[in-house]
């Protein structure tokens, strides 16, 4: 199949098709990020032969009416997105084994209700 | 289709050595359900086959005719067998790691239960599954 990743192991390949590798990282997007995988738009390119992650994705925003000493440091949206991207790029090369060249977040909207989570 | 001839001339009774009494023959379909029910004990392996053969398999479980092979593909050259498979994992777990250990499990299967020599299997991982999401809707299931 076209845009595989494919490792070789000791007694054969193992091969991850594009659709595993997008709804992977969509997965990896949409924790990092706090929305839903069906919400992450995900390209995959080819850099030199590494992959090229390219992640369209809303971001939830944090309460405006949280108490100001639980906030760390770096919670403004740019500082989030950035460590996003950072957690996007070793998780996807933690579960998937690929050589990523790099990821790119492009933030296209923003929501406000907190996540329903069920833990 | 293969055959094995064993070698029981060295303790036969009446018979010269080396004199084959018979022959065994493994057809490729045994071969592929050993495989495809090796399989259902690895962990991270959610189902096994690709998208068409999966929605044939639902239907296929529906009617009590489950295809244990689904997803495997083996060719037998000899005592030698070679192994194609489409699998999709569980997500978080490390798809390297879920391939790995679904080659594992065949290999031991096959070279266990049946005798074959396994040469080579190739792991094709065609989804991931994503714990959150009802199966395809895309929904999140409320609490």
């Amino acid at each position: 199949m076209s845009g595989s990743t494919v490792t070789v192991a000791p007694h054969g390949t193992n091969r991850i098709t594009a659709r595993a590798m997008t709804r992977l990282v969509s997965a990896v997007a949409a924790d990092a990020l706090g929305v839903r995988p069906s919400q992450v738009r995900v390209d995959l390119a080819d850099a030199a032969g590494r992959l090229d992650l390219t992640v369209r994705t809303p971001i939830r925003l944090l309460p405006l009416d949280r108490d100001e000493t639980d906030a760390p440091a770096d919670s403004t949206t740019l500082d989030r997105t950035e460590r996003a991207q950072r957690d996007i790029r070793g998780t996807v090369a933690t579960l998937t084994g690929a050589d990523i060249a790099g990821v790119t977040v492009r933030l296209t909207g923003a929501r406000g209700r907190p996540p329903k989570r069920v833990d | 289709m293969t055959s094995i001839t064993p070698d029981i001339g060295s303790h036969g009774t009446d018979l010269p050595a080396g004199t084959p009494r018979g022959t065994t023959v493994i057809n490729d379909a045994v071969v592929a359900k050993v495989a495809g029910l090796a399989l259902r004990e690895v962990t991270g392996v959610h189902a096994v086959g690709g998208g068409a053969a999966r929605a044939l398999g639902a239907i296929r479980e529906a009617i009590s005719s489950t295809d244990h092979s689904q997803g495997v593909s083996v060719t037998v050259t000899g005592p030698l067998v070679a192994v194609e498979l489409s699998i999709v994992a569980e997500y978080p777990l490390p798809l390297q790691q879920v391939a790995d250990d679904a080659r594992t499990a065949i290999i031991n299967a096959i070279e266990t239960l049946v005798g074959l020599e396994v040469t080579e299997v190739n792991v094709t991982i065609n989804d991931v599954h994503l714990p959150d999401e009802a199966d395809d809707t895309g929904e999140v299931p409320h609490p």
